[in-house]
């Protein structure tokens, strides 16, 4: 048996495969959960996935390859975002823009918070830090 | 003979008619007094939060009678800060009428050396938001940061050339150090209240000022330390005004004048003004301050800004300064406005009042719809502030002065005017 992992992935739908039933196939032919976070999808257009594929590393690696196998472009953060602590001044402008509530301000304290695990690298919260303290190196990946 | 009124000037007048109430109570002080017991290292003081707590235990008598100084906060992005720099004479001397400090446009049209850099400057070739919504990564407020933090600034200027001032360009290094003086002074910090940001458009999101607003109500963003907050602590400015010594960014430094855009709004039942309403003018020594507080702020699609560190401390010299200072974060009610349209468009509408304690909560119910809220302003760092202004007041090493003219409570001085464009 191989380890269990849970894999943030953001995935983008070219329109061409935007009307594929992939996620469905994936449940249906994988022994994995799909934990959909965000979702935009639309007839015709690039459609846009945040999810966490939880199951055993293996058979998360190859659900990644089916759907890229269907053209879906799949970027995997490995860290996601990173705060640096240096630059935050704990305002709490991000919080609002983080989905996944990775980033929080606990209201007692009024200091900002983040759980890295909980992070899915939508990078949303960047534009939101006026400090430059939030950053990615993700490069989305084909 | 001109007449220099008071009347004429707008400025407010020492009496009860002000608002806020006549000195009622038998607690009595002195900034003087005070100001001896700091010399003695006996006075109390406390933080405004701290303040809040003794209140509710003690009441209000004991209150006033026990806490000599309250000490107050605020951090987060002011756009209309920026440096008064002189940057000293070359020789030959140069005349300048065009500079820049790492690349950022800085303003003169003042005497030879004198220079105004203010936050929100950007480089002449900063692509701004020809794409939509620009990134804004460097400006006025970082460059100020840059030098507050000691780092070494590119200066590049330009004269026409005059008997006097010969020298047509210039071209070198400067630091903090180096320059012959450097001032923040700023126009207009430290908001009494401010609108809480919405977005009201379906589809659309918003880069404003207020940071980033989704769309169909998707945030409310708000900018204040609520109860920590200078004028709230002290809504009918009894106790601030010009002459009022304050922190700037960790520095000495003094309320100069009224804030641009100073006015005096509806109240609630407790006297917390309805709407944005007074604002301070503050300046401090450049080559005292920490850059802690004070950062260069970066909001996508809107521009560049200075975010500054306030502290001001509020002597507790009868007991309705006490009681003022007891606000509590439910009584500050602060209005909700849609800057899809009614910011823009300047429509003068808003979408309700919230209270500043859901607002730190973290949800509001605007138009039957809970809003999940986020803050521009750092209240950590505004407390730490607080703190910093208690410990330096208790250490001997800050005394407070009282104001030598109340700031502007009534008439032209205190209403807004707009542009009217023919």
């Amino acid at each position: 048996m191989g380890a269990e992992v849970r894999r943030a992935a953001i995935l983008h739908f070219p329109s061409e495969v935007v009307d594929k039933p992939i996620v469905c196939r994936v449940i249906k032919q994988f022994d994995i959960e799909v934990n959909i976070v965000e979702a935009h999808i639309n007839p015709n257009e690039d459609g846009m996935m945040m999810v966490f594929l939880e199951g055993e590393k293996r058979e998360v690696d190859r659900v990644i390859d089916y759907m890229r196998g269907y053209g879906v472009k799949i970027a995997l953060p490995e860290k996601g975002v990173w705060l640096d602590e240096t630059k935050c001044v704990e305002c709490g402008a991000c919080v609002a823009h983080c989905v996944t509530k990775a980033l929080v301000l606990n209201r007692e304290t009024m200091r900002v918070e983040f759980n890295s695990d909980r992070c899915i690298a939508c990078h949303l919260c960047i534009p939101a830090c006026g400090y430059g303290a939030l950053k990615s190196s993700i490069v989305l990946g084909d | 003979m001109v007449k220099r009124g008071r009347r004429k000037t707008g400025l407010g007048k020492v009496d009860s008619r002000i608002g806020g109430g006549d000195a009622k109570g038998t607690v009595k002080k002195s900034i003087e007094e005070i100001n001896a017991k700091i010399e003695k290292g006996k006075v109390v003081v406390v933080t405004a939060e701290e303040m809040k707590k003794i209140v509710e235990e003690e009441g209000v008598r004991r209150a006033a009678e026990k806490v000599d100084v309250v000490t107050t906060a605020t951090f987060g992005p002011m756009c209309s800060s920026g440096a008064l720099l002189n940057v000293g004479h070359s020789k030959p001397r140069i005349k300048i009428e065009e500079a820049y400090l790492n690349g950022v446009r800085v303003a003169s049209g003042l005497a030879a050396v004198d220079l105004y850099l203010g936050a929100t400057a950007l480089r002449p070739d900063d692509p701004r938001n020809r794409q939509h919504p620009g990134k804004f990564e460097y400006g006025g407020g970082f460059v100020i940061e840059e030098l507050v933090r000691g780092e070494k600034v590119q200066f590049e200027a330009y004269g026409y050339g005059t008997d006097c001032y010969p020298r047509r360009s210039v071209k070198t290094s400067l630091t903090l150090k180096s320059l012959n003086s450097a001032v923040l002074l700023n126009p207009r910090n430290a908001y009494q209240s401010y609108n809480v940001a919405v977005n009201a458009d379906p589809k659309r999101t918003l880069y404003t000022y207020m940071g980033i607003l989704r769309p169909n109500l998707g945030n409310a963003n708000y900018s204040t330390t609520g109860g920590l907050s200078p004028l709230f602590n002290d809504p009918y400015l009894r106790r601030i005004g010009i002459g009022t010594r304050i922190l700037v960014a960790g520095a000495d430094g003094y309320v100069f004048w009224w804030g641009t855009q100073h006015r005096v709004v509806e109240r609630t039942e407790k006297g917390i003004p309805k709407a944005p309403a007074a604002t301070l003018a503050t300046v401090a020594n450049m080559k005292r301050m920490d850059a802690t507080f004070l950062r260069g702020v970066s909001l996508t699609g809107y521009g560049v800004s200075l975010a500054v560190g306030i502290a001001i401390p509020i002597a507790i010299l009868d007991e309705e300064t006490a009681r003022f200072c007891a606000v509590r974060d439910e009584d500050i009610l602060m209005p909700v406005v849609d800057y899809s349209v009614d910011y823009p468009q300047s429509t003068g509408k808003t979408l309700g009042l919230v209270d500043y304690g859901s607002l730190r909560r973290g949800r509001v119910r605007i138009g039957g719809k809970e809003v999940e809220t986020a803050p521009l302003s750092s209240y950590h760092k505004a407390l730490e502030l607080a703190q910093l202004l208690k410990e330096r007041i208790k250490g001997g090493t800050f005394f407070l002065s009282g104001w030598v003219e109340r700031l502007p409570s009534e008439g032209e001085d205190a209403e807004l005017k707009a542009l009217v464009v023919s």
